[in-house]
């Protein structure tokens, strides 16, 4: 039995060590909202935090999680919307959405560690894979939302 | 003549979480009647609380028709549109498209198939609630009012909510030929508001059919061989039974499924096995070979003609071609031009890979999945199980990508085969990246063969085209119009709407086994590319403007003329270019819908920078503009990919295109500016989803050649050019 700590909470599972977080989020946590692509780490549908940092969770051994705390795209609002994901529908990126839980999750690492990142670096930090084309407005909600976070932390 | 009808389905109205008194309607195009009972299409519940369900009859893969068919039916209807929730359907009959007549969500025929009943539902409904206002009132209907769920009699400033009035509505008879609302009176359709569907898509929470579950839910992962219909056999079978979590391991067409307690114990043990085909169609496949396929028809196999069509009339006007005259024009031309182009077979590559969940239980079979055709999955699935229709049912999840993928049935087989290996569970196949590249549908590779002949003064008086690649009628055993080729590789492979008088279109299907289906624009996918293509060398060849050499054969079709119009004007084409500089433009058009694309570039020796594409479409009547605006920058995009990088590659008798490290895709980094405006020349919606995918091949290649770069016959351009980060 492997304990980690998803979401702020303690949780146990059976899954063989090899077994890449994606997959024991998703088979044994309960948590759908991370995404499978294309399990080499390419696409970044199966992004989520870990120690604050976006991370491709098919690419991570359940065995090395270790300690380090994971928080996936359930958690993000805590209970609300987080401001990126406000950000995200009021530029109505998504279109079939299935690469968004990645996508957002990548920007809100982004925005955290840059708050206010140039198109040169929102280009070179966001290289997941959205096959419905949404980049554009992806760029213009980051801006968004990096705009609001920036204002609420100047409150 | 569509049918409307109040419902009285208490499992239904259990079944949407509706208590006693809901008003529900349901629209039945005429031919999904039967025997007099009242059945039902899209459909449109009044809860007594006033809340809204509408069960939409489309899939939703991201082309925003559930909002869209839900917003037709809420403008009619004008009850409170934050009160309504739309419902993912099921398969049903009485869901059917009225145009196709099926099922199904493809073609960029959904909006402009349901529309017309949509609106008619939507109006009687809304006709009976305020009959029964009028009742309980005790007024004429013609003093009331109705807005945002309310009925209103304003001279005595009374008002009833669409709640109250359910009950008494739904026992009224519906008016057969209710009365539309004037499109100047629209509040939603042609309006801007954020679709209902995106919380859930921003918060995780919305169900692909990835995210299929339920409590003992048993998941398989595939072992499979190069072919679907390949015969195979596996060795380490009975090892693999054994390991950890290994429920079953099953023969699937092409393979075996191995079906376990969770997905990574299920891929570990059919990693385990080693498929061998005994046989396969594509036994020793190449690129070489597939290449010489192609080529050798022009010769090997004799050709299928196929009409000219005017799509643009209705009906559609088929002109067959003359061979006779077409080479006595060509003959007496003073001036000819000849050109060989090729594109390659190109992969969907949707993120959510293939998927499908279905659970046998009781002598009853469930499937749920991401499905474009929940009719023939149905079909499928009973046959498979040796069911009755009526003891299958079919439900659909968001589908993360179609593209015409999740047209076909091909894994909705495979997955009631898995889980008819394990009944009273639910089961979840799922395929990896690599099984989605190996096992995809593509788009065939194609190669067509023009000769223009221009007159004195370079207008085209003929134009001779022949093109040779796959036919997808024949890999899925589909009947095509007769006497004529599969429209998937012939149509519009020289455009209808251009106004020269010779024009032939011949078709020599290669003789390959390779799947094929439909990919998102399918026909127009390769043909716009050679089209528009041959007309910009034309043009550049009797040193003309390129888009005023389209623009001086398209007088009979001023929607095409308003388009690129509108693009030149966007662009500033007649503009001089800069060195280096160059745009290139390219015309397509589809059902009510027509597109023009320029895209302007630099090449500095090998290296190519997209500088910006700007998109001038009209779709006539646009029911959700910005969602339409995303499905052009976002078709936009996907032709794009294609037409840069897009090639899958054969080898050793399979597909050797492995993961995205084999196929690249476009990020965020490879997108210019993209500027779409949207014009209206038609009062009723046009085609959408597939609109902004043919034009951006054709229209780049047209701009590198414009910048002084080479002119590029054979996709994808990384072949020939070293393509630059985009311009930011």
């Amino acid at each position: 039995m492997t304990e980690l700590s998803v979401n702020g909470k303690s949780r146990n599972t059976d899954a063989d060590a090899d077994t890449p977080l994606l997959w024991v989020l998703r088979d044994d946590l309960g948590l759908p909202g991370t995404k499978f692509g294309c399990g080499v780490g390419l696409c970044g549908a199966c992004t989520v935090h870990i120690d604050g940092e976006a991370v491709r969770s098919c690419q991570v051994p359940l065995g090395e999680v270790g300690e380090r705390k994971v928080s996936t795209i359930e958690a993000l609002g805590e209970g609300g919307l987080h401001p990126v994901q406000a950000a995200w529908i009021a530029e109505q990126v998504p279109q079939c959405g299935y690469c968004q839980s990645g996508m957002i999750m990548a920007a809100t690492a982004l925005l955290k560690v840059n708050p206010k990142p140039s198109v040169a670096e929102i280009r070179a930090a966001i290289t997941n894979i959205c096959r419905c084309g949404t980049y554009p407005r992806i760029v213009a909600a980051i801006a968004h939302a990096g705009a609001d976070l920036r204002e609420s932390s100047q409150r | 003549m569509d049918s409307l009808s109040t419902v009285d389905r208490r499992s239904l109205l259990i079944g949407l979480g509706l208590g006693a008194g809901a008003l529900v309607i349901g629209a039945a195009p005429a031919s999904a009647q039967a025997g007099g009972s009242a059945r039902f299409g899209a459909m449109l519940a009044v809860a007594v609380d006033g809340g809204v369900t509408i069960v939409c009859p489309s899939s939703e893969m991201g082309q925003g028709t559930q909002e869209a068919l839900a917003r037709i039916i809420a403008e009619e209807l004008d009850c409170d549109w934050s009160r309504v929730i739309i419902r993912q359907p099921w398969a049903d009959r009485a869901f059917i498209n009225p145009v196709a007549k099926r099922q199904l969500t493809a073609n960029s025929m959904t909006v402009t198939g349901y529309y017309p009943m949509l609106r008619r539902l939507g109006a009687a409904a809304r006709a009976v609630l305020v009959d029964a206002a009028a009742a309980r009132l005790q007024v004429p209907v013609g003093e009331l009012t109705a807005a945002r769920g309310q009925v209103r009699h304003a001279a005595s400033n009374r008002a009833l909510g669409y709640g109250e009035l359910a009950a008494a509505a739904s026992v009224l008879p519906l008016p057969a030929d209710p009365p539309l609302k004037p499109a100047t009176n629209f509040t939603l359709i042609g309006k801007r508001s954020p679709r209902k569907d995106l919380s859930a898509k921003v918060t995780g929470s919305a169900e692909f059919g990835i995210d299929v579950h339920e409590e003992g839910i048993l998941i398989a992962a595939l072992a499979l061989g190069p072919h679907r219909h390949a015969r195979v056999t596996a060795s380490g079978i009975e090892a693999a039974r054994t390991m950890p979590g290994v429920k079953a391991v099953a023969p699937v067409n092409g393979g075996f499924a191995v079906i376990a307690t969770s997905f990574w114990r299920a891929k570990k043990a059919a990693d385990s096995l080693k498929v061998t085909a005994v046989d396969s169609p594509i036994a020793g496949i190449n690129d070489a070979k597939v290449a010489q396929a192609i080529a050798g028809a022009f010769d090997s196999v004799p050709a299928q003609p196929f009409p000219d069509v005017d799509i643009t009339s209705t009906p559609q006007r088929f002109t067959p071609g003359n061979p006779e005259a077409v080479t006595k024009a060509l003959a007496a031309a003073p001036h000819r031009l000849e050109a060989e182009y090729s594109v390659p077979y190109l992969a969907h590559a949707a993120l959510e890979p293939l998927v499908c969940s279905a659970r046998l239980k009781d002598g009853e079979l469930l499937v749920r999945g991401p499905l474009q055709a929940p009719e023939a999955s149905r079909d499928i699935a009973a046959s498979l199980a040796g069911l009755p229709v009526e003891k299958v049912r079919v439900e659909m999840t968001f589908i993360g990508g179609g593209f015409g993928r999740k047209w076909s049935i091909d894994f909705v087989e495979v997955a009631v085969q898995a889980a008819l290996a394990a009944p009273g569970h639910m089961v979840k196949t799922i395929w990896t990246r690599e099984q989605d590249f190996a096992q995809d549908e593509f788009r065939p590779g194609f190669t067509a063969r023009y000769t223009a002949g221009m007159a004195a003064d370079d207008k085209l008086l003929a134009m001779d085209s022949r093109i040779s690649g796959q036919s997808i009628n024949q890999f899925h055993k589909r009947k095509g119009p007769p006497g004529q080729g599969d429209p998937s590789a012939a149509a519009m492979l020289v455009y209808g709407v251009y106004d020269f008088p010779d024009k032939l279109i011949r078709y020599h299907p290669a003789d390959l086994s390779i799947p094929v289906g439909f990919w998102r624009s399918v026909t127009l996918s390769q043909n716009a590319f050679f089209a528009e293509s041959m007309i910009d060398e034309v043009a550049r060849a009797a040193k003309a403007d390129p888009l005023a050499y389209r623009r001086a054969m398209l007088a009979k079709h001023p929607r095409g003329l308003a388009v690129l119009e509108k693009v030149a004007e966007m662009t500033g084409w007649s503009a001089k270019r800069a060195k280096g500089r160059g745009r290139g433009v390219a015309l397509s058009y589809a059902d009510n819908a027509w597109c023009a694309q320029v895209v302007e570039v630099s090449v500095k020796g090998k290296a190519l920078t997209i500088e910006r594409i700007a998109c001038a479409f009209d779709c006539g009547l646009a029911i959700d503009p910005a969602s339409v605006e995303a499905q052009m920058s976002g078709g936009i995009i996907f032709g794009l990919q294609a037409a840069l990088w897009g090639e899958v590659h054969f080898a050793d008798g399979a597909v050797s295109s492995a993961n995205f490290s084999d196929y690249r895709m476009v990020t965020l980094a490879d997108v210019p500016p993209i500027e779409v405006v949207l014009l209206q020349g038609s009062d009723r919606p046009g085609s959408v989803g597939e609109s902004g995918v043919p034009g951006i091949a054709p229209a780049l290649v047209n701009a590198i050649a414009d910048a002084g770069g080479p002119r590029i016959r054979k996709l994808p351009i990384a072949a020939v050019l070293e393509i630059q980060e985009a311009r930011a």
